[in-house]
């Protein structure tokens, strides 16, 4: 696991922690992260062992600053760019994952940060975390299914408010919309919480989690006619391997 | 009775203000839409007014609801069936302290025809929205903020703040994300997911993402210009 820079890869007793990990940057998202992480989820897919993923930032200044735009345009052409973001879609892998996903959120929550937070089932922050969309007045525009998961989590009024104005929010105003779960005073405090939240999760059955999260992540791109189906078949299936 | 006072210098001129019901009567002209989508001096429309006089046809909300650009409705008073399903098809929702919200057609042994069905449904979610059209109770600017109705209460000049920040935005950037958006609730995950991919792509060949970037590496305020 020592030839991962970018993200910090730790396990234990099932559940796995991936922690953004470049401090020094506000862990901006880069194409070396986005790889890393890549990687990390087909990773923690496979592996039995692991049961449930939190996600957090490494550092004192804030889960994640967005993405690196030091690194944006240094594609050779678009058509390169746009090839090479749907064969590393690292944000389809982290919407379809079939295990319990949650992020755990301090300081700078800035675009990328809160379209990764958004592709996860359940989402924490400390009180002090400033969340904000800056894309659309940066001359961007989200590409991190950010026009997608938001308006499951916060409706599509709160989602074009917060993309067309780009201003900040408090971790108050990210709950009252719906985008947070909870919020925690400090992040040792949190990074506890969230653990034995994740680890409550996790006692149970997990061919139940499994089938449970594929019937409402598949479901929901379904009409509701086939979505009942697919959930019956989910559930037949635990009942008869019983 | 519809009142004329003019409001139309209350905001910027890159905004377009439609003020109810009077200036409804361009909105009917069939090329409105055309011209708007490629009109790129326009970054926000406003819809504000009198909003229980206006007179509809069917037309006029659809017409609202295929505006490219970002489209905040500002909303005093009393709002009702088919005012209300106007309401439904911009995009952010400002009411006034004294606004109300009801949908009165079962009483009255009609069905909505402009939305109701559909857009109130994926803006306050199934229950409320069966809440409102069945029982047909009036519901005040609070309620209507508890159930995802309305964004926020405020006043005309809120509504100013809000569109001066939306301004700033590079406006081929809102376009891409609005449409973007507007295709989630329509598309499956990975359809929408690989929209969104296209038109983030498609921006690049923007020179206002070039200045956006530019700037910001230079600390500087961009100047963006729907280029």
């Amino acid at each position: 696991m020592s030839t991962f820079s970018c993200i910090k890869f730790t396990k234990s007793e099932g559940v796995a922690f991936l922690t953004l990990n470049r401090p020094s940057k506000v862990n901006a998202f880069n194409v070396q992260m986005r790889d890393e992480l890549s990687e990390l989820l087909a990773v923690i897919n496979d592996d039995i062992e692991v049961q449930g993923v939190i996600i957090s930032g490494a550092g004192e200044y804030g889960f994640c600053g967005g993405a690196d735009l030091t690194e944006f345009g240094t594609a050779p052409s678009m058509t390169i760019a746009r090839y090479s973001k749907i064969a590393r879609d690292i944000w389809k892998d982290l919407h379809f994952i079939l295990k319990p996903t949650l992020v755990a959120i301090h300081g700078h929550c800035i675009g990328t940060g809160i379209e990764i937070s958004a592709l996860c089932d359940f989402r924490y922050a400390t009180e002090d975390t400033v969340f904000r969309m800056p894309e659309l007045h940066l001359g961007l525009m989200p590409a991190a299914g950010g026009t997608q998961s938001l308006t499951n989590l916060v409706n599509k009024a709160n989602t074009l408010r917060m993309l067309y104005t780009g201003e900040a929010f408090s971790s108050n105003q990210a709950f009252e919309m719906g985008l947070i779960d909870g919020i925690f005073s400090d992040r040792g405090s949190m990074m506890i919480e969230v653990e034995k939240k994740m680890r409550q999760i996790i006692a149970f059955n997990s061919d139940v989690l499994r089938n449970l999260k594929k019937s409402v992540i598949h479901g929901a791109d379904f009409p509701l006619y086939h979505a009942l189906r697919l959930e019956q078949i989910l559930a037949a299936q635990i009942d008869n391997s019983k | 009775m519809p009142e004329q006072k003019p409001q139309k210098n209350i905001f910027a001129s890159n905004v377009m203000s439609l003020f109810l019901p009077n200036d409804f009567q361009s909105f009917r002209d069939s090329d409105f839409i055309e011209s708007l989508i490629n009109d790129f001096s326009i970054r926000v429309v406003v819809v504000h007014g009198n909003w229980h006089s206006c007179e509809f046809d069917h037309s006029i909300i659809k017409r609202l609801s295929e505006i490219p650009i970002p489209v905040v409705a500002f909303i005093e008073g009393y709002c009702r069936d088919e005012s209300l399903e106007l309401c439904l098809a911009a995009d952010i929702r400002i009411a006034s302290a004294d606004a109300s919200f009801q949908l009165g057609y079962v009483n009255q042994g009609r069905m909505p025809k402009n939305g109701a069905t559909q857009r109130l449904a994926r803006i306050v979610g199934r229950g409320q929205a069966m809440r409102l059209l069945l029982s047909g109770e009036c519901i005040d600017v609070s309620e209507s903020i508890r159930v995802g109705l309305v964004e926020s209460i405020g006043t005309l000049e809120d509504v100013s703040a809000l569109v001066e920040s939306i301004c700033k935005a590079a406006p081929i950037a809102a376009r891409y994300a609005k449409e973007s958006v507007n295709y989630s609730q329509e598309l499956s995950f990975l359809q929408s997911h690989r929209l969104e991919n296209d038109l983030s792509i498609l921006l690049q060949s923007t020179e206002d993402r070039e200045k956006g970037l530019r700037s910001y590496f230079n600390k500087e305020t961009p100047d963006f210009q729907s280029e």
